[in-house]
């Protein structure tokens, strides 16, 4: 393993959360589930058929092949990558104001690393490892989920084998997952930057300093210019990435009747949903790079040169 | 012989406070060489200076490199061992091994692993479940396992007992150092580390206030504990210093010879520590 690796390696000793935190995440919801499966069977579901929801034995696999399975994938990716995306973030904001608290700053100065590789091995632990953890217990969490329900299809007196292995699903899922990743990872950069700047920068409370100072500024533009230039450039970046990808198309699926959905599946639908061409057609995207490349700059810049005495 | 480190008119404010003030020095390969200086004389700032970690005025090459400049190449060529550079406590020792091992192209694994294997650190233990001086004995091992041509040392020991202090110098002299290798160490336990040094820099007020080897500092001080009878005549010899023992004047001499002076009274070469206070005290006063 090359030297960069292990720079990246060593953070996930550091911050066992990083891989962690999405793989507990996975777990809890099998948990929830079996739990409430478990309740159900007391309260003698299993036993009592399917009648009492209007639902026969045949529709049960149909229904569960066309919604229930990509619905659970695309809930999966909501829960796991959301507590992936707070994990990277506090973690961020961590990741070089620690060794300065902890005074070990010195001990990896020490060594032949420049600060561009350790800063840079720090971004990429946060923006690509993150994700990859975050999928792998996606795509672990889904798989065992549908064991789940193959038995519990096989209880009911349907035919789970089919529920088994989704390669449309599972591909489908695995395409979405990449593109959104890679799309975030573009999109959110600047604020990754911004974050990493702001955990070199700050002597202490990095939570503060990473979230006063856009504040100060929206506040100070409006009561200078009586504008909101700022605060709407910050509200497409926070929360703009959506209308950047999102299809129309895929906004008429989901809001149509699940029954209805004819010609495309849900999973191709969610595959849809993140369109690239239209994200790579962004200014902002770029303008957002220049900006993340400035701050990881000046991030590098200060590890190097600050002399804190 | 050619120089490791050479500074000229080296000159560091912070602020208004000048921590280094023109300070010049030279160190040869091969050597031991103690800074020694009160607090706040620029210890740490010349070694700051040295690794590449703060700017400065003045000219300084350690290994033929500017190293606030040139720091990536030159940090492939030095270690350091600081007390303030700690080790992070969620850091296991097999990984801190194995990372050495893939980021530092100077490491020797099995060296690491020999030298840790006479400690009592064991390798699937965290840095927090270690004691200091099994800390300091795991730095000690990562470090010496790189070959490097020069080591600082900046207050190394701090905060050991006496066995640990003892035991990291004794390897570091029996394991590490040979003619190859550069020594630059601070201590304030002087006495502890005069026996191994080959050079002394004094430093204070950020001037470089004696620069000598071992032999010149044996050659050219004497402290003598002058017979009571003798005190005009030893006066009047300009002493560097005088304090008191049991009772009895010490005066201790710069460049006059021993066997003039051995008419005085007791003639012995003064230790580090006393050669220190009396260069200290004796520009103050």
């Amino acid at each position: 393993m090359n030297a960069f690796a292990y720079l990246v390696r060593r953070e996930t000793w550091e911050h066992k959360a990083l891989y962690r935190a999405p793989l507990i995440t996975a777990v809890v919801l099998i948990v929830v589930v079996l739990l409430a499966l478990l309740k159900a069977a007391a309260s003698g579901f299993f036993s009592s058929g399917l009648d009492h929801i209007g639902m026969s034995v045949d529709m049960l696999t149909p229904k569960y092949l066309q919604v229930v399975s990509p619905m659970m994938m695309a809930t999966m990716y909501g829960i796991i990558f959301t507590v992936g995306t707070f994990v990277a973030i506090f973690y961020l904001l961590d990741s070089l104001y620690a060794e300065r608290k902890n005074r070990s700053i010195l001990f990896w100065k020490s060594l032949p690393i420049s600060d561009t590789e350790t800063v840079l091995a720090k971004l990429l632990a946060a923006t690509v490892l993150v994700p990859i953890a975050a999928l792998v217990s996606v795509v672990a969490c889904w798989l065992i989920m549908q064991l789940i329900a193959a038995v519990t299809i096989g209880l009911l007196g349907g035919s789970g084998w089919p529920v088994l292995w989704q390669p449309g699903v599972l591909f489908n899922g695995i395409a979405v997952a990449v593109k959104g990743s890679a799309g975030l990872l573009l999109w959110y950069l600047p604020i990754a930057g911004w974050l990493l700047l702001v955990s070199v920068w700050a002597r202490r409370s990095v939570f503060i300093w990473a979230v006063a100072p856009p504040a100060i500024i929206v506040t100070v533009e409006h009561w200078l210019f009586d504008s909101e230039h700022f605060l709407n450039l910050l509200g497409t970046r926070l929360v703009g990435f959506n209308t950047m990808v999102r299809d129309s198309e895929v906004v008429r699926i989901f809001g149509a009747d699940m029954d209805d959905v004819s010609g495309i599946t849900m999973s191709e639908a969610m595959n849809q949903m993140i369109s690239f061409s239209k994200l790579l057609t962004e200014p902002g995207l770029y303008g957002g790079i220049l900006v993340a490349a400035a701050f990881v700059t000046g991030a590098i810049f200060l590890r190097r040169y600050r002399d804190e005495t | 012989m050619s120089a490791i480190i050479e500074a000229r008119g080296l000159t560091k404010n912070y602020g208004k406070t000048r921590a280094l003030d023109g300070a010049s020095f030279s160190i040869e390969e091969g050597r031991i060489v103690g800074l020694i200086g009160p607090n706040g004389a620029g210890k740490t700032t010349a070694l700051k200076a040295i690794l590449g970690l703060t700017n400065f005025e003045g000219e300084l090459k350690v290994l033929g490199l500017d190293p606030y400049r040139q720091r990536n190449l030159l940090m492939q060529e030095v270690c350091f061992v600081a007390d303030v550079a700690v080790l992070p406590r969620w850091l296991k020792v097999s990984n801190a091994v194995d990372f050495m091992d893939a980021i530092h192209p100077k490491f020797d694994r099995s060296r690491a692993l020999n030298f840790l294997s006479r400690t009592d650190v064991s390798l699937d233990k965290k840095v927090g479940q270690l004691s200091k001086g099994m800390v300091t004995q795991l730095h000690l091992a990562l470090i010496m396992a790189i070959d490097a041509k020069l080591l600082v040392l900046d207050e190394p020991t701090l905060g050991l007992d006496i066995l640990y202090r003892k035991d990291f110098y004794r390897a570091l002299l029996s394991d590490y150092f040979d003619e190859k290798r550069t020594i630059l160490v601070t201590t304030h336990q002087v006495e502890e580390i005069e026996h191994i040094l080959t050079d002394l820099l004094f430093i204070n007020k950020g001037r470089i206030v004696l620069d000598a080897t071992m032999e010149a500092v044996a050659e050219n001080f004497v402290e003598v504990a002058v017979h009571p009878d003798y005190r005009e005549r030893a006066e009047s010899l300009r002493p560097m210093y005088e304090h008191q023992v049991f009772g009895r004047s010490v005066f201790l001499y710069d460049g006059i010879a021993k066997d003039r002076l051995s008419e005085l009274g007791d003639v012995r070469t003064p230790s580090v520590a006393d050669l220190f206070v009396a260069k200290v005290r004796g520009e103050a006063a």
